[in-house]
């Protein structure tokens, strides 16, 4: 079935089956490949990490420093999380971070560690040299 | 006309042109479509025919037509300036056209036009046929979904006027109408919230409403009870949310917060009242009126970047997986699906990965668009 008008062209098609817009979950992973960074380093639980914040004070910026020890870690594209624990004068202190944030402007690994847990949250009990992880060369 | 004449026969005397008569009156019948019977004392608001050449101003008389949308998932996202993260829904707002003026003038207290927005794309070959030729008289191509909005006269659009992702401001606010997801026959603790009874201590019932009512209210249950029963695929609104990106080329608007109904579900999407009041106090980029002039061609809501197509190659032609038919060979299309396309669509359409036909309507001879004209005049007649 088809309707001319004056003076416009119509096609037909044989294989309509691709025509339709079909709502996938690809669009929204198309989206957040805009805003994802391309730069990170690959981070891994055990990991000691340095993460440059951007703070701001009204119209002053500063990048603050944290170090510490990746204990968790949650993959889901856009909101991929860390979590740094580090010791503050004797308080441990854990932070997640959001690692395509555009606030945080580096994220350095300083040092690898063999773990064979995926999230160590055994660490919170432990304090001083219990706390140590076995370096990893690879 | 013969409803006209009928207006003046009432037994209550002479009826005014202009009002409309009463449905159910003597002579006029219940189900007269009294609708469309204009005015003909004043002319119809300039931007019925033609868009103005510049913005009218937003004010707080101002009444927008809004959008049809469909839900294509959630997202996060971070404000750069304060690193503030928060959710966000991707709506695609599938080939809207404007398909028809309604004149609600006589009917509705607010007196106004109403605007028919067509949206997505259903294959004509699916579609019956007055919805077909509804929508080729607009000349746009079958549509899915028709819906109607309440518009101010500043606000008229002309019929076939696209309406996309631009229409809308970044940072004003919207009411989002959608059908939630259905839940089925669900109990009285999850329809309404009730607490039920205690899991232990002796009691034998766990999730059941207790108490219906009182024998002070007439012995009876009252109406309206809160019981269980089917829950969702009701249409909930939600009010205020606000715009954080618009991109036009894609037909995408992203909204801070959550809407009702499944992804792939339609929504429909105004502009909110809280708009005029906000925006004057921060004096923002107000919404055009009647529609953003400068439309942007998107691919009809695609959203796939990755998927360019290319025209056939001349092998592919040769081997016959396509066909080019010109002048009035192509009559016999009876093994064939047909799409209907006009104009930017047209050329849209040559340009994705599908085998296709292609018939130039431009080269036909006198004989031929005869035969055609022919053929195609009682049915054309009915819409008239």
């Amino acid at each position: 079935m088809y309707v001319i008008l004056n003076n416009l062209t119509i096609i037909a098609n044989i294989d309509s089956m691709n025509f339709s817009t079909s709502i996938s979950p690809k669009i929204i992973e198309n989206i957040e490949k805009q805003y994802a960074k391309s730069d990170l380093p690959s981070l891994s639980i055990g990991d000691t990490v340095k993460v440059y914040l951007l703070i701001k004070e009204g119209n002053k910026e500063r990048v603050q420093v944290n170090q510490g020890v990746i204990i968790a870690k949650n993959n889901s594209q856009l909101t991929s999380t860390i979590t740094v624990r580090s010791n503050l004068q004797g308080v441990g202190v854990e932070r997640v971070y959001l690692v395509h944030s555009p606030l945080i402007k580096n994220i350095e690994v300083l040092r690898r560690s063999k773990v064979r847990r995926a999230k160590l949250y055994y660490l919170r009990g432990l304090s001083g040299k219990a706390t140590r992880l076995k370096q990893r060369f690879n | 006309m013969a409803l006209a004449t009928l207006w003046r026969l009432t037994a209550r005397g002479p009826v005014q042109n202009g009002l409309a008569p009463r449905l159910g009156q003597r002579g006029v019948s219940k189900w007269a479509f009294v609708g469309r019977i204009q005015d003909a004392t004043q002319p119809p608001p300039p931007g019925m025919t033609v868009l103005p050449n510049e913005l009218y101003p937003y004010t707080r008389q101002t009444r927008r037509c809004g959008v049809l949308g469909r839900k294509a998932g959630m997202m996060s996202m971070i404000d750069e300036a304060t690193g503030y993260h928060f959710g966000v829904t991707v709506v695609l707002v599938e080939r809207c056209h404007v398909l028809m003026h309604i004149d609600h003038r006589a009917q509705n207290t607010t007196k106004r036009w109403n605007m028919q927005i067509g949206a997505g794309f259903r294959r004509p070959h699916l579609t019956k046929k007055p919805l077909r030729f509804h929508c080729a008289k607009a000349g746009v191509e079958t549509k899915e979904k028709l819906i109607e909005f309440t518009v101010s006269d500043d606000a008229l659009v002309p019929v076939g006027t696209r309406i996309g992702a631009e229409h809308f401001v970044v940072g004003q606010k919207v009411d989002v109408l959608g059908t939630s997801k259905g839940k089925g026959f669900q109990g009285v603790v999850k329809r309404w919230g009730f607490s039920g009874q205690p899991a232990t201590h002796g009691s034998k019932t766990h999730r059941a409403p207790g108490s219906i009512g009182s024998f002070g209210r007439k012995g009876k249950v009252a109406k309206g009870t809160k019981m269980a029963g089917r829950m969702g695929g009701d249409s909930i609104g939600v009010f205020g949310l606000k715009i954080v990106r618009v991109d036009p080329k894609k037909s995408v608007l992203f909204i801070k917060g959550c809407i009702p109904g499944p992804n792939g579900g339609w929504v429909r999407i105004t502009d909110s009242a809280k708009n005029y009041k906000i925006l004057a106090a921060t004096g923002g980029p107000y919404p055009p009126v009647p529609t953003c002039l400068e439309p942007v061609e998107d691919r009809y809501g695609s959203m796939y970047d990755d998927m360019t197509v290319d025209p056939p190659a001349e092998d592919e032609i040769a081997l016959g997986h396509t066909q080019v038919i010109s002048g009035a060979d192509a009559e016999d299309f009876s093994n064939c699906h047909h799409e209907v396309a006009f104009g930017a669509e047209a050329e849209d359409m040559r340009s994705r990965r599908m085998e296709y036909i292609v018939y130039d309507n431009g080269q036909m001879d006198s004989a031929a668009q005869e035969k055609n004209d022919l053929k195609f005049q009682s049915q054309t007649d009915d819409i008239i």
